[in-house]
């Protein structure tokens, strides 16, 4: 992409005599002259360009424009613009003292609040206070959207018809709520600009799609923002290119609104490993114990690949050690060392460093034992 | 060592033009050998009227250099009113306030002001060392003629600058004598 450089366009005029003084048309400058008066002119209009290509650029990006249009149908694949919307209460009518016959109160009954503003309710259903019943209550929806319609307590206390006023009374002992103003443009904006699909829950989708596909968690990798917003990228190991289709074609029949993926199979890299080990026992193992020896570090090195090492996750060589040292713990040992083939680079820190579409593999492993003797 | 067009176009390999197409052999008159301060005039500043866009190698735009690169960098900006290139790049301070005076009755001190700030426009140029000379003539009572003899790095030169058009018209020029112009 080209970086537009806006300033007050000194630079474009300096560059301009510099080519002119560099190829020899020119000993040095001179603004004042019939060259330095139209290069004066190029450099002002090549500065309006700029700076109108930069005002075009910046309308197709989330992060700069400021077309209200635009922002809205940019932001509408992260968020959708949220409009304004009515307030709810729970309206409790009450019998008057004194009233004893039954009351229907029917739907769309209005209740006026006691505060400024001409804030009207209208309750959803019918309701009814039959004989010997105090109170009921019923759900009632604001006549009009936005936050003033949000009121307190004990505030929606009028009846709109006064005709009911001597047989029951209303009012709401909690606040009405849930009623929005229009999502400004700008609020938009800073909404879809923070949009990650990890909080939308559309990782944990993606996620489950890759387990419905049969991959487990160390078969896969997920990176947001590979390519840009809206981007992920979806590493899958798989043992060919075939079973690589294959799972994609599979993962593709899902789709997740304003996602892009990107599908990339994992490179393998396979680690030679040449373990010593130094028994302590009284007397050397046996060659019955030893074969006991081997297979347990052989099995520690396969269950510590697959249970640590996923797609683009370091091989720490002392947990490694840890683990065979763990999976040896029937047996005398002294010392562990594990050698990494020098194909293989190990970082100052003991870890081998893998890329993060790189999945490791162990590949020969070899196996010493030292007798060094008991106490 | 400064080339002029036609020695350059010599060399010059493009994927644009035809070098072949051009008239190079004619043998370039300019001696740019001691050129400091060069820049080029076009057909459109000896005419007045219009700039012939196309040109054969030397003819139509040339180099000037030194005092004729000067004399033109002052006169030029002398006929720009001061602020008419405020908005192109480096421009800002270009031109003269002379152009205020237009349509006033000029008295004396007005035209010593004009001559003031003629000679500020002359000495904004470090090439020039000063101004040596000025002389201002009337016609009509309304235009001006001035010389101009200017000290510079290349030496002493003059020029003969008529205000407020470039036309040469045969006025009766008269110098002028410190009477209130009507």
């Amino acid at each position: 992409m080209v970086e537009l450089i806006i300033n007050d366009g000194t630079n474009i005029l300096d560059n301009l005599w510099q080519n002119l003084i560099s190829v020899g048309a020119r000993t040095r400058r001179h603004d004042s002259s019939h060259t330095g008066l139209l290069f004066s002119a190029i450099a002002t209009e090549i500065n309006v360009a700029i700076s109108l290509l930069q005002s075009y650029s910046n309308q197709y990006s989330l992060d700069t424009m400021t077309d209200k249009v635009l922002i809205e149908n940019m932001s509408s694949q992260y968020a959708i613009r949220r409009l304004a919307s009515k307030s709810k209460a729970i309206l409790t009518f009450y019998r008057m003292e004194g009233y004893t016959e039954g009351i229907r109160i029917p739907a769309g009954f209005a209740v006026k609040a006691s505060v400024p503003g001409n804030i009207i309710f209208k309750t959803v259903s019918d309701v009814y206070l039959n004989k010997g019943t105090q109170s009921v209550s019923v759900m009632a929806y604001s006549l009009n959207s936005g936050t003033q319609n949000n009121v307190d307590a004990y505030t929606l206390t009028i009846c709109a018809d006064p005709n009911f006023n001597t047989m029951f009374g209303v009012t709401n002992k909690e606040p009405s709520f849930g009623a929005y103003n229009d999502e400004s443009i700008s609020h938009l904006q800073e909404r879809a600009k923070s949009f990650r699909w990890a909080t939308e829950y559309t990782q944990r989708d993606i996620e489950n799609h890759m387990y419905q596909v049969g991959l487990t968690g160390s078969d896969f990798m997920l990176e947001e923002y590979i390519d840009g917003p809206g981007t992920y990228m979806i590493c899958v190991d798989t043992d060919s290119d075939y079973a690589f289709d294959d799972v994609v074609s599979r993962i593709s029949y899902y789709h997740n609104r304003g996602i892009q993926p990107v599908y990339v199979r994992a490179t393998r890299l396979y680690i030679d490993m040449y373990i010593t080990v130094q028994t302590a026992h009284e007397v050397d193992y046996t060659p019955t114990e030893k074969n006991s020896i081997y297979n347990n570090i052989n099995n520690a090195i396969q269950r510590f690949f697959a249970a640590y090492c996923a797609i683009g996750t370091d091989i720490r060589i002392n947990a490694l050690k840890a683990a065979i040292n763990n999976a040896l713990s029937g047996y005398d040992i002294a010392d562990v060392e594990v050698d990494i083939a020098n194909s293989v680079v190990v970082n100052k820190r003991n870890v081998v460093e893998i890329g993060n579409t790189t999945k490791a593999y162990p590949n020969k492993i070899l196996t010493s034992l030292e007798y060094v003797g008991g106490e | 060592m400064v080339k002029c067009n036609i020695e350059r176009l010599k060399t010059v390999e493009s994927d644009f033009i035809a070098i072949s197409d051009m008239n190079t052999s004619t043998q370039c008159e300019q001696n740019l050998s001691n050129a400091d301060m060069l820049d080029f005039r076009s057909d459109m500043d000896n005419r007045s009227f219009y700039e012939k866009t196309a040109w054969n190698a030397c003819e139509d735009l040339i180099y000037t250099k030194n005092e004729e690169t000067l004399w033109q960098c002052i006169v030029g900006e002398i006929k720009t009113p001061k602020g008419a290139l405020s908005n192109s790049i480096g421009q800002s301070s270009y031109g003269c306030l002379i152009w205020d005076f237009i349509g006033e009755n000029l008295d004396s001190l007005d035209i010593k002001e004009i001559e003031y700030e003629i000679i500020q426009v002359c000495l904004k140029y470090p090439e020039v060392n000063n101004v040596i000379g000025i002389e201002t003539y009337t016609a009509d009572n309304t235009m001006l003629l001035m010389e101009i003899s200017i000290d510079s790095i290349y030496g002493t030169f003059d020029g003969t600058l008529r205000i407020p058009t470039a036309h040469i018209s045969k006025k009766d020029w008269r110098k002028y004598d410190n009477r209130i112009l009507n």
